[in-house]
């Protein structure tokens, strides 16, 4: 330590009393004589001290007593300051290190370090026997996230395409795939107030868990309301005002249908829900040729070049005499009808998810059936269905132009996508948004008790649970048996015209319009259609307009 | 040694008859008068040639000079026989060739009576058609030189110079006094004539052997010594003694060592007989060749080992440091270290030749790697030379085959310069001795660990890791996965733990981040419950971990919790292949940070970072980097060690330096100054000098004029004695006129005395001089209080003493 404490020491020649920088020559006969190398070579006597005398070396570490050899090498005193500021700073801080050692840059001290210390003979020494009691952090952490939820389907979504500007307007950042206000933002409220203390009692440790539990609940509704934005793109979409079921290409019937049926795309990834689409459209209307086709074998046709002639001859047949003819062909194409009925349902019945659609597929031909009269009445329930979502969707295109316009900030603009996609959401949307705050409202209820009736709470939390599993089982019985018996009646005291269940409800009005049963006026459609001369008659002018308004038909 | 004056040499015949009283008498008179011309040519060369001196040297010593006069005029000699027209050079020939007459024999045509003291080099040419004036033989000149009708040019001028070499021979054997080198002169005499009758490869043989005559060589020997000694010195240090060496070498090559009688009083019986061995093959085999080139030469240090190099060391040495001493002068500034590092080489090199296991006279000794090399290439080069066959006995006259031609002497100096590795690093033994001296130093110091000082922030903290007492625990929330009840009780008990250390932040949004996903908390638990934790998120892609959120409750703060919890947190990161931490530190979290080794400049590539932290105001962007190699659990630890290591090292480097080592005798013996970097040991430790060209030609300028600096000094002395404020200083003070001054004054000083100095010639440089009277000046002010009359003198005459030396040009310190 004598020898550390010397590096800091400053000495004096007794010759020439200049201060000696570096190296001095300590003589080994006289007390406390230093020489600094000048007077020494020139042979200096003072005193009882004779140029002949034995003499030392001594080195402050400022010049020449380094440790490392070599062009370059530091001084003592550098390395052990290094050393010390690196115990005092931490591996990183070069700056600070280097301000202590006084002599060297941040980059010198990093370097001389790494290679020395780390990379050098010292440092292999010291830092591998180090390695081997590196810790093993207990970690509760898994990397195997799997699941709709997890890690890896999350980062195989696109990310959203917006650009800065959009991004800062909305409070994103796109690389960290947060929002800087998250869905729900009253989640936190549930746990941020919990406090553990030794006096928690088994209860109440238990209702705290409770909380969580229903926390990690609002939090994976809005991990997947995350996925679903970007999924669909439906922030792009936003700023870019395009409308999702807009698309090139679509008939009025595709649109109605993609509108109605949106509710389901929150179940599905974009592919699937894409390809669940194009499927259902393509069944329809491979089900309307295989009724026509059944019809075809029925009247004892088997190729397709005589179709033409048969048409025209049953709407001349139609137009001249509803006679023996018109009822032999009424008694035939009901019998038709029940006999392909069995084929669909023995083709859907093993999809559960696919039972609905043919529910909804069953009733539009149960609508069809009805007579004309009864028609009208079925058809204003359809009508007004489809209308609801337009308006729904008016409304929120509304409010947001009305929001664009008022250049608010993306604060508030992210509130009205959200109230948007609320909207947009059908009645399950809108139930399973109100389970969130009924259970809000019941957390809030168990809050108050907890100080008063800690004894209770038991009791009532059974209590409800038991009320909730019979309240519902006994909702779930009753609405599908009424649900059953209202088809079954229906089915059954309807008539149904032939042919009806081909036309749609504008077809359907046009017959009604100018008194002509489905049969005839399909007879009539397929003879224009297929390029054959006008026979003049005003029935005949009045659908021909009607065909070129739908497209089906050029000047 | 030196040429003799153009004669004819007529040697006597080898088989004398009884007819032969008259040619005696003959060759008697022509031998007084080639001894007449003999002495009258020698005159110029009488002084014995000087030792041979240091290569390097501005100018040429008078030994030298002779010498080399020596030898230029022998070769202008042979330059001028080769030049003499065909006729003469046969004529000159003829002198030294056998009659080839039938049953003649003559055996060398003799000048007629008449031409007797003409001079064959000269424009004496003699007729072929004349008559030998051997009355036994009376044959024609031309029947002596009828064998070299044939005889090329090249061959003639072979035998030219054999011719003058042996009458060179024998001009030196006329007058050398020691009769062991006349018998040598003699017999290389004999041995030249017998190849020019015989026209044959000139070749010694006998009991002397072939060279080299002991291994290993005394230069190889040096060489070893050097890398032996100075293989820690560094490479400037080495080269200079290797120069040490190789001018140690040089002087051997070219000294002349003393005749065996001379030397029979200092040696032994044995070593007499062996130094009288050596002595004749020295004269064979490297004296004589250097001026008779028809030998084969060989340079001593080549061919004779430790044995001589024994018996001559002594007095060689001597005459070295005598020749050091005296042409210090002469030496470029460079190369002054070799003189003032040549009494230490000699001092070294005497050690090994007297100890006996000696690993440099060793044969299998091997320095290193590239030094072998090296070695080997010079091998390769002594391999070229071919080694004749065994000599003939001392006097045989046997005819012996027809040699190889002769070979010019062959100089070879060590110009292959040992250089070691630079090792920049510590070699593994050395941290390996350190480290075990540190541990036996702890061992013996086991009291000391009872009452540690400074002990490091995290070592309680470790202690009560050790103990279980403490456990770190990495957990968060997931959307997938069941999360146990004991994980989810304590990210409630860390987001309390956020909540109440970080106040300014809203508690909804440590929540988020608690229970977020992406989001991984390190606790640190005590007792069952969460008193500390660091909130992060990784980003594996970018390669850095953000720090969210870093607290310890305040209960459990200043304990070091912190330290640990981080150095945990960066042994995690690295596990993960994560080698960046990033976090926004407010101004109260600055100063912790900066302790944890985060620094405020981002070494981070910014695209690697923008848009995936979350940026917050009024606080700072710190980054800290992160080394795979470093364990920072264990880090105050390790540092700690490496301390210790590195204090033995400085320790151990210290002793060295700091040797004892024996006072300077150059200033007793007449060498007034010494440079700076001439100081023995002074290169050995590590000094380097510095770059001052100004300053370095100044102490040349002074030491070429001592009596210039001498009269400045005087005058300068004078003036300074003459001032009206000077009369304090004039003598010395008495103990009876202030009784305690020497009690306080150690190292009196005045004028008087600095004038005897002067006398003595102490002062040889400035510094001396001004160190002095500043040493006066200084006492003064030392012992009288300011506001004396004393103090006043003192300070005015140092004005005065630096104006004068201003003046004179030598006050530019």
């Amino acid at each position: 330590m004598t020898t550390i404490a010397d590096l800091f020491t400053k000495y004096n020649c007794t010759n020439c009393q200049d201060d000696i920088q570096g190296i001095r020559v300590h003589c080994a006969e006289c007390e406390n004589f230093d020489l600094c190398l000048q007077c020494f070579a020139a042979g200096a006597e003072i005193g009882a001290h004779q140029n002949n005398h034995s003499y030392q070396f001594m080195d402050t570490g400022t010049s020449i007593l380094s440790v490392f050899r070599g062009k370059g090498a530091w001084t003592a005193r550098e390395e052990i300051r290094l050393l010390d500021a690196i115990e005092q700073y931490g591996f990183g801080n070069w700056e600070d290190i280097s301000k202590h050692i006084e002599t060297k840059s941040a980059e010198d001290a990093k370097e001389e370090y790494v290679n020395k210390f780390v990379n050098g003979t010292i440092g292999r020494a010291t830092w591998t026997p180090a390695q081997s009691q590196r810790p093993r952090l207990i970690d509760h952490t898994g990397d195997d996230d799997a699941g709709p939820l997890g890690t890896n389907a999350l980062s195989t979504l696109p990310p959203l395409e917006i650009n800065s500007d959009e991004a800062m307007q909305l409070g994103y950042m796109p690389n960290r795939d947060s929002f800087e206000r998250e869905y729900d933002p009253t989640a936190e409220q549930l746990i941020s107030n919990i406090s553990l203390s030794s006096e928690d009692t088994e209860v109440d440790v238990m209702l705290k868990l409770a909380h969580v539990d229903i926390y990690t609940r609002r939090l994976r509704e809005r991990a997947r309301r995350k996925r679903m934005v970007r999924d669909y793109q439906l922030v792009s979409n936003f700023f870019r005002n395009r409308n999702y079921a807009q698309q090139q290409g679509l008939t009025k019937e595709q649109r109605e249908f993609r509108d109605r049926f949106r509710v389901y795309a929150q179940f599905y990834t974009c592919n699937e829900y894409e390809r669940l689409l194009g499927s259902l459209e393509r069944e329809k209307e491979l089900r309307i040729r295989q009724s026509e086709l059944y019809r075809y074998r029925y009247n004892g046709l088997t190729k397709i070049a005589e179709c033409t002639h048969f048409e025209q001859h049953a709407a001349t047949a139609t137009h001249r005499s509803t006679g023996p003819y018109g009822h032999g062909k009424t008694d035939h194409t009901h019998t038709s009808n029940g006999s392909h009925r069995p084929p669909s349902s023995s083709l859907h019945s093993p999809q559960p998810n696919l039972r609905k659609v043919e529910m909804s597929s069953g009733g539009e031909a149960s609508s069809n059936s009805i007579a004309p009269r009864n028609t009208l009445h079925i058809a204003d329930p359809t009508c007004s269905g489809a209308l609801l979502p337009s308006k729904n969707y008016l409304d929120s295109c509304r409010g947001s132009s009305a929001a664009t316009m008022l250049q608010t900030t993306g604060m508030v603009m992210g509130v009205t996508v959200d109230s948007g996609a609320t909207t947009g959401v059908t009645s399950t949307a809108t139930t399973m948004a109100n389970l969130p705050t009924n259970s809000a409202k019941g957390s809030q209820q168990h809050l108050q008790p907890l100080q008063q009736h800690p004894q209770l709470l038991q009791s009532g939390n059974q209590h409800k649970m038991q009320n909730e599993a019979a309240g519902g089982g006994s909702d779930q019985v009753p609405s599908m048996s009424l649900k059953l018996r209202t088809q079954l009646e229906e089915l059954k005291h309807l008539p149904q015209p032939p042919g009806s269940e081909l036309l749609s409800h504008n077809e359907l009005d046009l017959c009604k319009k100018h008194n002509i049963t489905p049969t005839t006026y399909l007879s009539v459609k397929t003879v224009c259609l297929s390029g054959a001369p006008s026979l003049g008659s005003p029935m005949e002018t009045s659908l021909r307009k009607f065909f070129i308004k739908c497209g089906w038909l050029s000047h | 040694m030196s040429g003799g004056p153009s004669i004819t040499i007529k040697s006597q015949p080898i088989d004398g008859n009884n007819t032969g009283n008259a040619a005696a008498q003959q060759q008697q008179q022509a031998a007084n008068g080639a001894a007449t011309a003999g002495a009258s040519g020698a005159a110029g060369s009488a002084q014995n040639p000087g030792h041979g001196g240091a290569a390097s040297g501005a100018g040429s010593v008078p030994a030298e000079g002779t010498r080399q006069n020596s030898l230029q005029r022998i070769q202008q000699r042979k330059q001028k026989v080769f030049n003499l027209p065909v006729p003469q050079k046969l004529a000159k020939l003829s002198m030294y060739s056998a009659c080839q007459s039938e049953g003649c024999r003559c055996t060398g045509w003799k000048t007629p009576q008449e031409n007797r003291h003409r001079d064959v080099e000269s424009s004496y040419c003699p007729e072929f058609n004349e008559e030998c004036r051997n009355t036994s033989c009376r044959h024609s000149l031309r029947s002596h030189i009828a064998h070299l009708d044939n005889i090329s040019s090249s061959s003639m001028n072979e035998l030219l110079g054999a011719i003058i070499d042996m009458e060179n021979l024998f001009m030196s054997m006329q007058r050398v006094e020691d009769e062991d080198t006349k018998k040598v002169y003699q017999y290389l005499f004999r041995l030249l004539r017998q190849c020019v009758l015989t026209r044959q490869q000139a070749v010694i043989r006998g009991p002397l052997g072939d060279p080299p005559f002991e291994t290993p060589c005394i230069t190889k020997a040096v060489l070893s010594l050097v890398f032996y000694k100075y293989n820690h010195l560094s490479t400037p240090e080495l080269q200079t003694m290797t120069e040490v060496a190789k001018t140690f070498l040089n002087f051997l090559n070219h000294y002349n060592f003393e005749s065996p009688s001379t030397r029979r009083g200092d040696l032994t019986h044995e070593d007499a007989s062996n130094y009288k061995i050596n002595y004749t093959r020295w004269l064979v085999f490297c004296h004589v060749p250097a001026f008779c080139n028809s030998l084969r030469q060989c340079e001593t240090s080549l061919v004779f080992g430790r044995t001589l190099l024994r018996t001559v060391f002594q007095c060689m040495s001597q005459q070295l440091k005598k020749k050091c001493i005296s042409e210090r002068d002469r030496f470029p500034e460079d190369k002054r270290s070799i003189i003032t590092l040549m009494p230490k080489f000699l001092e070294t090199l005497r050690a090994e030749l007297l100890k006996d296991d000696s690993p440099i006279w060793d044969t299998s000794y091997r320095p290193s790697n590239s030094f072998v090399i090296q070695q080997r290439k010079r091998n390769q080069e002594v391999a070229n030379v071919p080694i004749g066959p065994s000599a003939a006995s001392i006097g045989g006259n046997k005819r012996t085959s027809v040699g190889e031609p002769l070979h010019k002497r062959i100089k070879k100096e060590p110009t292959d310069r040992p250089s070691s590795e630079n090792l920049d690093d510590l070699p593994a033994d050395v941290v390996m001795r350190a480290m075990k001296s540190v541990s036996e130093s702890k061992t013996t110091n086991k009291a000391e660990i009872l009452f540690p000082v400074n002990v490091s922030r995290d070592e309680n903290v470790k202690a009560e890791e050790q103990k279980r007492a403490i456990e770190f625990h990495v957990v968060g929330n997931s959307l997938t996965k069941p999360v146990d009840k004991q994980t989810v009780l304590w990210l409630l008990g860390l987001q309390l733990v956020f909540a109440y250390q970080l106040p300014e932040m809203p508690r909804e949004y440590i929540s988020q981040l608690v229970f977020d996903t992406k989001h991984k908390t390190l606790a640190l638990i005590k007792e069952n419950q969460p008193i500390g934790g660091i909130c992060f998120r990784p980003f594996p892609s970018q390669g850095f971990t953000e720090i969210v959120f870093c607290a310890v409750t305040m209960s459990e703060q200043v304990k070091g919790y912190g330290t640990h919890l981080m150095n945990h947190l960066k042994d995690y990161s690295i596990q993960r292949g994560i080698k960046h931490l990033l976090t926004f530190a407010d101004c109260d979290a600055i100063g912790y940070f900066k302790k944890q080794g985060f620094s405020k400049d981002i070494k981070l590539a910014r695209p690697v970072y923008a848009g995936y932290i979350k940026e917050y105001d009024s606080a700072t962007l710190m980054h800290c980097e992160l080394h795979p190699s470093i364990v920072n659990t264990q880090f105050i630890a390790v540092i700690r060690s490496q301390s210790e290591i590195l204090k033995e090292l400085i320790a151990q480097r210290h002793n060295e330096v700091q040797k004892v080592r024996p006072g300077l005798t150059c200033f007793k013996e007449g060498l007034p100054v010494i440079p700076v970097e001439s100081i023995p040991g002074l290169r050995e430790i590590g000094w380097k000098p510095q770059n001052r060209p100004a300053r370095s030609s100044r102490p040349l300028e002074e030491s070429t004029d001592p009596e210039k600096l001498a009269t400045s000094f005087a005058s300068v002395l004078q003036s300074v004695r003459q001032h009206t404020t000077a009369w304090p200083f004039l003598r010395p003070v008495t103990a009876a006129e202030v009784p305690d001054y020497y009690d306080h004054i150690k190292y009196p000083m005045d004028l008087k005395t600095m004038g005897e100095r002067l006398k003595k010639g102490y002062y040889q440089t400035r510094r001396l001089f001004m160190a002095d009277m500043a040493r006066i000046f200084s006492n003064c002010r030392f012992y009288n209080s300011p506001d004396t009359e004393y103090y006043r003198c003192a300070n005015s005459l140092e004005r005065y003493f630096q104006t004068k030396m201003r003046e004179l040009g030598l006050w530019d310190k």
